[in-house]
This record gives structure tokens, sequence and C-alpha cells, in this order.
């Protein structure tokens, strides 16, 4: 039985080292001779940290004293302690205490972990192409998104996102009780500026229109292109009434009202009609009639900037204002 | 069982220098420092499962928690359990395998790899622990490697109040290393016959001390 026990123990799929209590090797095992390149012949009789210099470290010589003093039993793995007994191989390591008679030995079991940082790493790789993919899909996501919501030459928001947004924003003022303002603004004279200095030209003034009304306006007002060269901007948590005046303000001396081009320069010139909620209406359409209507009063006016207040807010009257 | 405050001195200052013990070993192996503050016990009685461990056990070990188990036997038979939340365990391996915490695809998945660290990191602290009790209180005992599991709270509190066991010995410890703070506890639920023991022993040192 001891014979066999004995083979086992030298063909076993593990390292195993034994020592006795001058810490020499007893035992060392075909596994180990395999993965250190040194023979039994080499190995049994010479003391462990001769053969193992890598072991020779304060606290493994802790370890082997406490197992043979407690009968502590001890794990080292191959992530803390790295080419322990080999760089191209990983190996955890398990110390453990044997008691024959009254002798006691060190039995080390060195146990290949090889395949799982094998696993690991594909594991990781993986991990990381899937995280790649996931950002690149969410990034798309973003790009649809932006297609869907957002005009593409002015970056400004189109038609589908401004309805979707002014219902909410009409629902908030509605439960609220807040003044919620909407302008109507279109470009004076778009179409001569097409005619006489073609359609890129036309582009860059929309793009400037955009950029002077996301400019003027407050970071939660929503700036949308209705169509054509016309914008909508919507106002929630207005004060006041008056408040439309800032506005108008802002848009008419905007320093960056000004495109220049080949020795031309063209002033942009806007006509703007407001309407409010709740005076000029309870659905979003009625507020973009009403203030199309005050941006219509306005361009009559063949001003650089107007603003029409509609009569049912200000005591009947059309109010116009440079 | 009365447990009187010389008794709990006597334990927290075994406690104190096995987890010491624990720091220095842990922190050689890793190349850092390490720092520890003085754990602070407490003993537990659990009579017709009235007892709530949810009162006793850090806020910090919440959501997932990482346990290390060593089960003991001879003169005392119980089992000591090193807890950490996934979080805080996460830093733990991190830092002693001198990774960064940037990659978050990998943070809260632990692989066998990882599992073999916190399985290092508790056969250190539990066996210093348990080895001082065992060297001072001249009380053999016999213990397995640790086994490491993952639970959720709830499962962890289910899982002690199953097990046979009837007392419980809480430590709270806290690592610092390199500056980072690592919270967790250390539950050793012991047989009433082995807190009896254990007792046992605490009262020949308390005799010896008091003349």
């Amino acid at each position: 039985m001891d014979e066999v026990l004995q083979d086992v123990l030298l063909n076993i799929d593990h390292g195993i080292i034994i020592l006795n209590q001058n810490l020499h090797i007893i035992v060392w095992n075909k596994y180990m001779q395999r993965i250190m390149g040194i023979s039994s012949e080499n190995a049994v009789n010479c003391n462990v940290y001769q053969v193992l210099p890598n072991l020779n470290k304060n606290y493994f010589r802790a370890a082997i004293e406490s197992a043979f003093t407690n009968g502590c039993k001890m794990f080292f793995s191959d992530a803390m302690h790295r080419d322990l007994i080999s760089e191209k191989e990983h190996f955890n390591l398990k110390l453990s205490r044997i008691d024959i008679d009254k002798s006691k030995y060190i039995l080390f079991e060195f146990i290949s972990v090889t395949n799982e940082y094998m696993r690991v790493h594909l594991l990781r790789s993986n991990m990381n192409q899937l995280c790649l993919l996931n950002k690149g899909l969410k990034d798309k996501q973003k790009e649809i998104k932006k297609i869907a919501y957002y005009d593409e030459l002015t970056g400004v928001a189109n038609r589908t996102l401004f309805y979707e947004l002014a219902e909410k924003l009409l629902f908030d003022a509605k439960r609220n009780h807040y003044l919620l303002g909407l302008m109507f603004i279109d470009v004076n004279q778009f179409k001569n500026i097409n005619d006489t200095y073609g359609h890129e030209i036309g582009d860059i003034l929309l793009t400037k229109v955009a950029e002077v009304l996301k400019n003027s306006t407050r970071n939660n007002d929503v700036v949308a292109r209705y169509g054509g060269d016309e914008f909508l901007v919507l106002l929630p948590h207005m004060q006041n009434f008056e408040n439309y005046k800032v506005i108008a303000s802002k848009i008419a001396n905007a320093p960056n009202r000004f495109i220049r081009f080949g020795g031309h320069e063209i002033e942009i010139s806007l006509s703007i009609g407001f309407s409010f909620y709740p005076h000029n209406g309870k659905m979003i359409h009625q507020l973009i009639d009403a203030a199309d209507k005050a941006m219509y009063t306005a361009k009559k006016a063949q001003k650089v900037c107007h603003c029409a207040f509609c009569e049912s807010v200000d005591n009947k009257r059309i109010h116009q204002e440079q | 069982m009365c447990v009187n405050d010389f008794k709990y001195d006597i334990l927290n200052e075994l406690f104190n220098v096995g987890v010491g013990k624990a720091a220095s070993l842990l922190s050689e192996i890793i190349s850092k420092t390490i720092l520890l503050n003085i754990p602070q016990i407490k003993i537990l009685n659990r009579k017709d499962h009235e007892l709530n461990l949810e009162d006793y056990l850090p806020k910090v070990l919440d959501g997932t928690l990482m346990v290390s188990s060593i089960s003991f036997k001879e003169r005392l038979t119980g089992k000591a359990n090193l807890i950490f939340p996934a979080k805080e365990m996460r830093t733990f391996i991190n830092l002693c395998l001198n990774k960064t915490d940037d990659n978050i695809s990998d943070d809260m998945n632990f692989t066998d790899i990882d599992f073999d660290v916190i399985k290092e990191i508790g056969n250190i602290i539990l066996n210093c622990i348990l080895g001082e009790i065992g060297n001072h209180l001249d009380m053999k005992l016999d213990y397995t490697l640790p086994e490491v599991q993952v639970f959720d709270r709830i499962d962890f509190d289910k899982d002690i109040k199953r097990d046979e066991c009837k007392s419980i010995i809480i430590l709270y410890i806290t690592f610092v290393i390199d500056g980072t703070e690592i919270r967790g506890a250390v539950l050793v639920d012991l047989t009433l016959n082995s807190l009896n023991e254990l007792m046992k022993n605490l009262n020949l040192i308390e005799d010896e001390f008091n003349g």
C-alpha cells in the first residue's frame, strides 16, 4: 500500500514537495521535475531554499515555521506571489503539516492556475471588446437621437423635439401656474439673400440666426427651427410680460449678428412675434398662431428687429417696438 | 453568559495582536504600508433566535459581501468569517495587486484570480487571529483553508442564523492601505461549549493576574 501511495504522490498532476523538520526535501514528484527542470536526484535531501530560492522570504519562512509549530494551513495565491517557481506558468501554493508518528513534515502543493489566467485574460479581452461595442452603440444611439431631434444645419431642436418639449413645458406651466412665452422668428429678406448670394450664404445666415437666438436666450429656453427661415423659441418660467423686451433687445443688439464674406457684410434682420400662455391660448398650436400673427405685424413695420405683442395681452392693442 | 470587562480586555488584546500580525505580514507581502484601527469586539449570544445580527454589523457591510471562512475544531468548534463589502474588497484586491481602479468594465466582476487573492487575505487574517487565541490560551485548533463565498447581506444574515453555533464574537476592523481605508468585520461563530471553554481559559488568565 505504501508503494502505491508513493507512486500516486510521484505521479499526481500537482507539484508535490515534502519537507522534513530540517527543511530538507524528501519528496520531489515528477510534476515538480517537469516544471522546474530539476531531477529528483538533484532536489531530494537538499534544503528547500537552495532548490527554490524564491521561497526564501520572511513570510514564507514564518509560514513554514507556523505550520510546523501550530499546524496552520497556508495558502499563497499566484496573483500575490508572481513567478514563485515559474515565469511561464502560474501556480497557487498550499502548505500544510503532516504528522506521522512523532515526526512532522510539511507538504507543499503547487496547483496550476495557468488555464484560469488564460480564461480570465480571454474574458477580460472579450469584456473590453463588449464595452467598446456598447460604447459604440451608445454613441450611435446618441447620433440617431440627434438626427431625429435636431436640425442638421443649425444644430438647434427640430419640430419633433420642439413639440415634445412644448407639451411638457405647457403641462408644467398649467400645473404650476406660470407664464410660458413663445417667440416666432422669421428672417427678413431671406429669399433675396438666397437669390443674390446663393444658398451657401443662406445656410450660413440660418446657422448664424440659430447662434444669435441661442446666445440671447437662457439655457432652459428651447430654440427650434420650425422650417425654412422660421424659428421658434419657448420661454418657460417668465416672470412677467415685459421681459420679452429684454430678449428682443438682446437679439437686436447681438454682437455676432453680422456675416461677412467677399467684401460683403449682411446684418441679420429678424421679425419676431411673441405670444403667452395662458393669455393667447391654452394649446401650443394656438400660441404658435398668435405669435405668427404678431410676427407678421412686426414684419410690416420693416425694421431690423421687431416684436409684436398680441392684443389680448396688451389691453386690446398691438404694440410694436424696435 | 456574563463577560466582565477584564475578559473583554484580554480578548480585545489577543485579537488586536492577531490583526496586527496579519497587517504586518500582509504589508510585507504587498510591499505597502498597512495601518489598522484597533478592533473593538462584541460577544453576542443567540437565544431562541432573538438576536438581530443587523443591529450589530457595521453599516458599511451592505449590499454584496465577500466572505472568507475558516472552520475550526478540537478545543474550540466553530467558524471564523472575514467579511468585506464587495466594493471595499475590490479596492483591497487592486491595492494588493498594484492595479488601478480605472478599468470600470471589470470593477465588480470577481474572477477566479480575485477569489484566490481573497482566499489568501482571509487565510492570513483569520490564521493570525485564531493562531493568537490558540497560542495564548493554550487551545489547540485544527482548521481548514478558507472558502470564499459571495453573499447578499440578507442571505448572509440568514446563513449565520442557520448555523448551529450559539455565540458570535464580532470584531470591527479597518485597514488603511496606502491611505485608503477598508472597513470590514470578522465574525467568529462558536458553539456554546466552545465559548464556555474559551471563558474557562480566560478565567485562568484572570486568576493568574489577580494572584
